[in-house]
């Protein structure tokens, strides 16, 4: 299976936060060790948290050795659906939208931020090691 | 070396995306395999123009230079949750995420530490969150 997300909304941060913890017990060893977690808050819109996982490393890979890193970051107004598959798919294709690749390694270790604003746009980066 | 950490802001959360990944590519490669990051924003925007009392992009790095311990992806555990809560201290939260071994009394050890994520949120004129989610391993 690829990388795969969850996503829980909520108007009260303190309820996704708990669901993310739900979402993150229901996760085998291997899963657990691959997840990447962030979360967002508007004043009037949903909070918002995100667990990604894969089932692909049923061994983890060699952590990385070198100091570098890159950054891509996805942005939306309104389609967060869309903002996610796009990282998930950007982690299975292991290409990013503007032609960076990445490895498998690269992908396991990497780690996602996200931010959203009241009326705004929200993002979401991706920062791994080069 | 304990936990530290580093906080970016700007009016801009482009800018403190940037701010953030460039501190990565300062830290040793020991110290980046234990880095966790997160970021919040708080701007408030009306069409073009930026509300004047809107708050900052926040951009928070955390990283130690411990040893690389051995994964425990193969370890069973169970996973655990502590969130720190501020309207305005962002430095008492960061710290108290760093300093904490055992924020309720409950105990993380080095292992779980070490393999912990972070999530953080904040929004306009209400408090933040920043919680840490680390696994309890059954050996």
């Amino acid at each position: 299976m690829p990388w795969a997300y969850s996503e829980s909304t909520d108007g009260n941060i303190f309820v996704v936060l708990g669901n993310m913890t739900n979402i993150l017990s229901s996760l085998r060893p291997d899963q657990s060790a691959t997840t990447k977690t962030a979360a967002s808050n508007q004043r009037h819109g949903d909070a918002r948290g995100l667990v990604v996982w894969s089932t692909d490393y049923p061994e983890p890979p060699q952590a990385a050795t070198s100091s570098g890193w890159r950054w891509y970051t996805w942005q939306t107004d309104h389609d967060y659906r869309s903002m996610v598959d796009a990282l998930v798919d950007s982690l299975n294709k292991l290409l990013l939208p503007d032609g960076q690749s990445l490895t498998s390694q690269q992908a396991y270790y990497s780690i996602i931020s996200m931010s959203n604003q009241w009326r705004g746009q929200a993002t979401l980066t991706l920062y791994w090691r080069v | 070396m304990p936990w530290t950490y580093r906080e970016f802001t700007d009016l801009k959360i482009d800018i403190v995306l940037d701010m953030v990944g460039h501190h990565l590519n300062t830290l040793t490669p020991a110290e980046a395999n234990t880095v966790k990051l997160e970021t919040s924003d708080q701007r408030h925007e009306i069409g073009p123009y930026v509300v004047s009392h809107s708050g900052l992009a926040r951009g928070l790095v955390v990283w130690s230079a411990e040893p690389n311990p051995p994964s425990p992806a193969s370890l069973p555990g169970t996973w655990m949750s502590y969130t720190w809560s501020t309207d305005h201290f962002y430095d008492d939260m960061y710290r108290g995420l760093v300093d904490r071994v055992s924020p309720d009394g409950r105990l993380i050890t080095p292992l779980s530490a070490y393999w912990s994520r972070i999530a953080m949120s904040n929004m306009l004129h209400g408090a933040a969150t920043l919680t840490l989610f680390w696994r309890t391993y059954l050996v």
